[in-house]
């Protein structure tokens, strides 16, 4: 009776909208456990169970698809907008696990904490996107960050990967610092840190000068944290060294989870609670979007690394969803989630096949992983379906339709017309030409050019399935689009 | 139901890529007889179209709408009509004749058909669409498969030209999805129709300016209109043979096609306050062109140059905007294309035997290559615009009805056309006539699968030289029609 | 008597703060962080916030000064010219910074009681803020939830933690 007691009470605090939340979390802690119990020959089961518990989380989830609760006195909520980003990043996790077995494996990090980290993280960022209380936010980019940072430096004996912890986790900490001054100050203006107050407090324009200065400070301190996260310039500076020096897997879940999580967590904040600072907003992340999508363009040509040139790309790509939340309204925010979704595909499709290869025989290092743009040379004469994965995967990245990446492009820049932002979408357009050029040479050097160091594509059957999911996703996007803008557009009206 | 011939014209390609995608890369025959089928197939059905089309109406025909994406108001929107039509049948055409053209490839032969194949959905479907999105989606879609065409098949210089269309395409792609953007939002209720747009034309004449510009810049590239026109002579001279006949066969077309369908009915305003303009650009690439193409040592880049003078025509007929001046480019863009088309494939005829397309290397050869002789100079006399033959009548047709708006810029064109048949003419001496050389003695004349891809083009070409009502027949209604909105009659 | 008390406290603090920074002797500096933080408990105290000043004594006094110490033992530092070479402009820097966060202190001070009313405010976060039992209160109450999330939060820290400095197998 007690226990039937209990299980009504925590249902009566709505704790429903936890659930996929804890299902990932205790996945993890059955990861931990059973690593221990696992002999060395039995590792191989480790990223099967951390898929298991991903796939249940992802059962909860759709089991919860069109419900709607808030839990434990506003502290987090469940409708189809945390539903929609537990998917995207329920979706991510499981394709970096699939990508992962093969890749941990052979670079001798195949551990119980790996994978377990992993679904930490994930924890963290679905409780970065249903969230509706400032404490509860930070802990949740707490819980990603932290995760973040012990899985980037998780190659102990390579200096890259410590260094890439240690910016990562320095950088990360003061962005952390500014977070939660801003939530501090949040609290000292409206007593409350849920984002109902926040709402009730700055909702309307009738707060006093003095507030409305206060907030705009506790805004920017919050932008700033949302945008180290978001890897927008000025606060990219760990993201070229922390996703070079990273594992090649957890670089992708990185790029993809974290700044999904950071946009979720802003349209909560900006778009749906500080709607009345929107004016104030738009001009900072106007300017941001600009700086961002240029540097990270510009720069990713010069690359020769090419998890360097990926990671510009994602700066370029972060500012790509800044133009998306400059133009706010649910149509900017619509195309937010689904450029997102599309990005899923994409970019975890392009780490995906850098995760794959490595230096074939012959060299002093070979085995070791194949991070020289030029030696992707030639490699549509030895793995034609790697080649052809990577050269969808560019395409999209570009822009170039009948991709993902081109509607996810066509819906963000419409967007900002529509907002009546045509000089950045003019901006964002000649940006996405510029990118063009070094997308394109990954394609023409492995079609049109001799294979100049040898390198082999890995065989495992889990990573495969990954690329191909990718693939599909990225085609299936950028032909019919159409039900999935629908799903973004009804997860944007679930929290307007 | 009614069979929906568009979609099959368009897609059946693209089912023809997909299945060679999955068949094995060892089996090169069975490729080739595949692709073959597939663009074979639609090419049938592009003459289905024709026979069914009702030439008396200008309206839009064979039309199949579907939504595709609601939220923003796109379909799936496709139809024909006089301005179409006949580009579709070419492009249908000028595909199978290139897909047996290129038996000859021997690298990557899977790969090859495949990407041409969906080469052929994108261009057709470029052709078809009437909805600004899907339009544009066709449009940037045809990039990527010509990209690598150029640059995996491609001459020695492939990456730089490859690349170089590429990026050159891609800006003018750009202005038009800016263009396409900004009409959208500037229609209420929101849309990509350009159907509706064509009728409704709702826009302010400074805002038309502004979108024809934009428009102009994205078809101007690919025309290409001087002084846009320098990724031409690159890509056509480094593409393979049959990708040539595609770029100057189809690819160029839409540009001109472009303005036809987009431009003129939706922007009438800004279309006629730029006309003038149009001529000016019209005649500098005529004599621009042809001069530069006298000046060409290479046979295949004195045929590219040549494009880009033919393709003036079609400008200047679209800037008169009479119904006989825009007939005669309508009939241009048609003519040009099977001339140059078998053009190139004759250069890659003598290539492919002599390595090399110095034209003051060769000589005599009329004695070697009898039968090349003679059909090398029959589409030579066709690019020259001797009467009898296709070039003539479209060339006359543009004049005739050019000539009442711009009299002194058509004169000024005409010298194009003494400087074209002095470049081919003089081509033609260099190499056919004069002693025939020795390393040139035993090369065989025309082979039977070179012959089934230039004979048709051939007699296409007297044909519509002698009764060129043929094809005027079905541009005609939509030609007269567009022209008296136009001017206003 | 309170009056005293927090002038006392309150001059304790800002000598000890001044202090902090002024010495040259990085062992002084953290026995004067010590001083300042006690000191600040006390004003916690004053306020009735007895929880709040118990976890100042324990946590910051106590175990991160500790901490400062063995750091700066361990490294050996005599003096901080050694390690740090701070121009003028780094303190001009330092002192706008200070400059600005105190501003924002007293406007949340301020502008927080004024605007939403003192009775509000009060009501806002409670009479009885920072006691031992207002906070116990929060925490397995209103924030339970954050409370649990938290546990996952130190439990991915430990993890993490230990996986960085655990030796090879």
């Amino acid at each position: 009776m007690n226990e039937y007691a209990l299980g009504q009470g925590l249902w009566e605090m709505g704790f429903a909208a936890a659930v996929p939340f804890t299902l990932v979390a205790l996945s993890a802690m059955a990861v931990l456990l059973a690593d221990l119990w696992l002999l060395p020959s039995q590792k191989r089961a480790l990223p099967w169970a951390a898929l298991a518990g991903v796939l249940l989380s992802a059962a909860s989830v759709a089991f919860l698809w069109n419900e709607e609760a808030t839990g434990f006195g506003g502290a987090i909520r469940l409708d189809r907008f945390s539903a929609f980003f537990a998917m995207v990043f329920l979706l991510g996790t499981g394709l970096v696990v699939l990508l992962s077995s093969a890749y941990a494996r052979r670079e001798g990090v195949e551990r119980g904490e790996y994978y377990a980290l992993l679904l930490f993280g994930t924890s963290g960022a679905m409780l970065m996107a249903s969230a509706v209380e400032l404490v509860t936010f930070f802990l949740g980019l707490e819980i990603l960050s932290v995760s973040l940072y012990v899985l980037s430096g998780f190659f102990r004996q390579r200096p890259a990967s410590a260094e890439a912890a240690a910016k990562y986790f320095i950088l990360g900490a003061f962005a952390s610092a500014f977070l939660l001054y801003g939530i501090a100050l949040f609290y000292g203006a409206s007593g409350s840190t849920t984002y109902a107050a926040l709402r009730e407090s700055f909702g309307s324009a009738a707060f006093p000068y003095s507030h409305g200065l206060l907030a705009l400070a506790a805004s920017g301190l919050l932008l700033i944290g949302l945008a180290f996260k978001l890897g927008a310039v000025p606060f990219h500076m760990w993201v070229p060294d922390t996703y070079e020096g990273a594992p090649t897997t957890i670089t992708a879940y990185m790029s993809v989870v974290s700044k999904a999580a950071a946009a979720a967590a802003f349209i909560r904040v900006f778009g749906a609670s500080l709607s009345s600072l929107q004016q104030d907003t738009s001009a900072v992340l106007w300017v941001l979007a600009v700086v961002t999508m240029t540097l990270g363009n510009v720069v990713a040509i010069a690359q020769t690394n090419i998890k360097r040139m990926l990671a510009y790309s994602s700066i370029a790509h972060a500012g790509y969803l800044l133009v998306a939340l400059t133009a706010a309204g649910e149509a900017g925010y619509s195309s937010v989630l689904f450029y997102v979704l599309a990005y899923v595909f994409m970019t975890l499709g392009a780490f995906g096949v850098v995760s794959l290869v490595r230096k074939g025989e012959g060299g002093a290092d070979a085995g070791a992983e194949a991070l020289d743009i030029s030696h992707y040379s030639g490699l549509a004469g030895r793995h034609g379906l790697l080649a052809a994965a990577m050269a969808v995967f560019m395409v999209s990245l570009s822009g170039i339709p009948p991709t993902a990446g081109f509607f996810a492009k066509f819906y963000v820049f419409s967007a900002a017309v529509r907002a009546g932002e045509v000089g950045l979408a003019i901006i964002g357009v000649l940006n996405s030409l510029v990118s063009v050029y070094f997308y394109m040479r990954i394609v023409f050097l492995m079609y049109m050019k001799e294979e100049t160091v040898p390198v082999r594509g890995s065989r495992s059957r889990a990573g495969w399935v990954a690329l191909a999911a990718c693939v599909l996703g990225t085609l299936l996007l950028g032909v019919l689009p159409s039900s999935f803008a629908r799903l973004a557009t009804e997860s944007i009206a679930s929290i307007f | 139901m009614e069979l929906p011939v568009l979609s099959l014209v368009t897609f059946i390609p693209l089912v023809g890529a997909i299945v060679v995608l999955l068949m094995s890369s060892e089996n090169e025959k069975a490729v080739k007889a595949t692709s073959t089928v597939f663009s074979g197939i639609s090419f049938v059905f592009s003459v289905v179209l024709m026979v069914a089309y009702n030439r008396a109406i200008p309206d839009f025909q064979f039309v199949e709408r579907a939504s595709w994406i609601p939220q923003i108001n796109v379909w799936y929107y496709v139809g024909v009509d006089g301005i179409s039509i006949t580009m579709v049948f070419l492009t249908a055409l000028l595909s199978f004749m290139s897909v047996i053209g290129s038996f000859g490839i021997k690298d990557r032969v899977k790969q090859y058909f495949a990407l041409f194949l969906l080469l052929q959905t994108a261009m057709t479907g470029v052709f078809v669409a009437l909805d600004f999105f899907l339009f544009y989606v066709f449009w940037e879609a045809m990039l990527v498969p010509m990209y690598f065409l150029i640059g995996i098949w491609g001459g020695p210089r492939r990456e730089y030209a490859a690349i170089k269309f590429f990026l050159y395409t891609l800006l003018g792609s750009v202005a038009i999805l800016l263009a396409i953007l900004a009409m959208y939002f500037s229609t209420t209720p929101h849309t990509f129709d350009i159907v509706e747009l064509g009728k409704t034309h709702p826009f302010a004449p400074g805002l038309q300016m502004i979108l024809f510009l934009a428009l102009f810049l994205g078809f101007a590239i690919k025309v290409p209109v001087f002084p846009f026109h320098t990724w031409l002579p690159d890509a056509h001279v480094e593409a393979p043979t049959a990708i040539s006949v595609i770029l100057a066969g189809v690819l160029l077309k839409m540009g001109t096609y472009g303005i036809f369908r987009i431009s003129y009915p939706i922007l009438p305003d800004a279309a006629r306050d730029f006309a003038p303009f149009l001529a000016v650009l019209a005649v500098i690439n005529i004599v621009y062109g042809a001069l530069v193409a006298m000046g060409q040592k290479d046979l295949k880049k004195l045929v590219a140059y040549s494009s880009v003078s033919h393709m003036g025509y079609v400008l200047l007929g679209l800037a008169a905007m009479t119904p006989t001046a825009m007939n005669g480019a309508m009939l241009q863009m048609f003519a040009h294309g099977i001339i140059t088309g078998s053009l190139f494939l004759l250069v890659g005829v003598i290539y492919d035997r002599a390595h090399h397309r110095d034209i003051d290397g060769f000589g005599g050869l009329a004695v070697q290559l009898p039968i090349y002789t003679g059909i090398m100079s029959l589409a030579c006399f066709a690019s020259l615009g001797l009467p009898g033959l296709a070039g003539f009548i479209a060339e006359f047709m543009t004049f005739v009805g050019a000539f009442p708006v711009f009299k002194t810029i058509v004169m000024i064109s005409a010298v194009g056309i003494v400087i074209t048949a002095g470049y081919f003419l003089w081509t033609l001496q260099r190499m056919f006539l004069g002693k025939p050389q020795e390393k040139y003695a035993g090369f065989p004349d025309l082979s039977a699968r070179e012959l089934v891809t230039l004979v048709p083009l051939q007699v296409l070409t007297v044909f519509i030289g002698v009764y060129p009502w043929l094809i005027i027949d079905f541009m005609n209604s939509s030609m007269e029609s567009l022209s008296h909105f136009l001017r206003g009659v | 008597m309170t009056t005293l008390l927090f002038v006392l406290g309150s001059i304790a603090a800002i000598v000890s703060a001044l202090s902090v920074v002024t010495r040259r002797n990085p062992v002084h500096s953290a026995l004067s962080l010590i001083v300042c933080l006690l000191s600040v408990a006390l004003l916690f105290l004053l306020l009735g916030a007895q929880f709040v000043a118990a976890i100042q004594v324990i946590v910051y006094a106590g175990a991160i000064v500790v901490l400062f110490l063995f750091v700066v033992m361990l490294l050996n530092v005599k003096d901080e010219s050694a390690v740090f070479h701070s121009g003028i402009a780094q303190k001009l820097a330092a002192l706008a910074l200070v400059f600005v966060i105190l501003v924002q202190v007293v406007l949340v001070a301020v502008a927080g009681a004024t605007w939403l009313g003192k009775e509000q405010w009060l009501a806002a976060t409670g009479l009885s803020f920072g006691t031992v039992q207002s906070v116990g209160r929060e925490l397995f109450a209103r924030y339970l939830f954050q409370f649990e999330v938290v546990s996952v939060l130190l439990l991915v820290a430990i993890v993490g933690a230990v996986t960085l400095v655990k030796k090879k197998q």
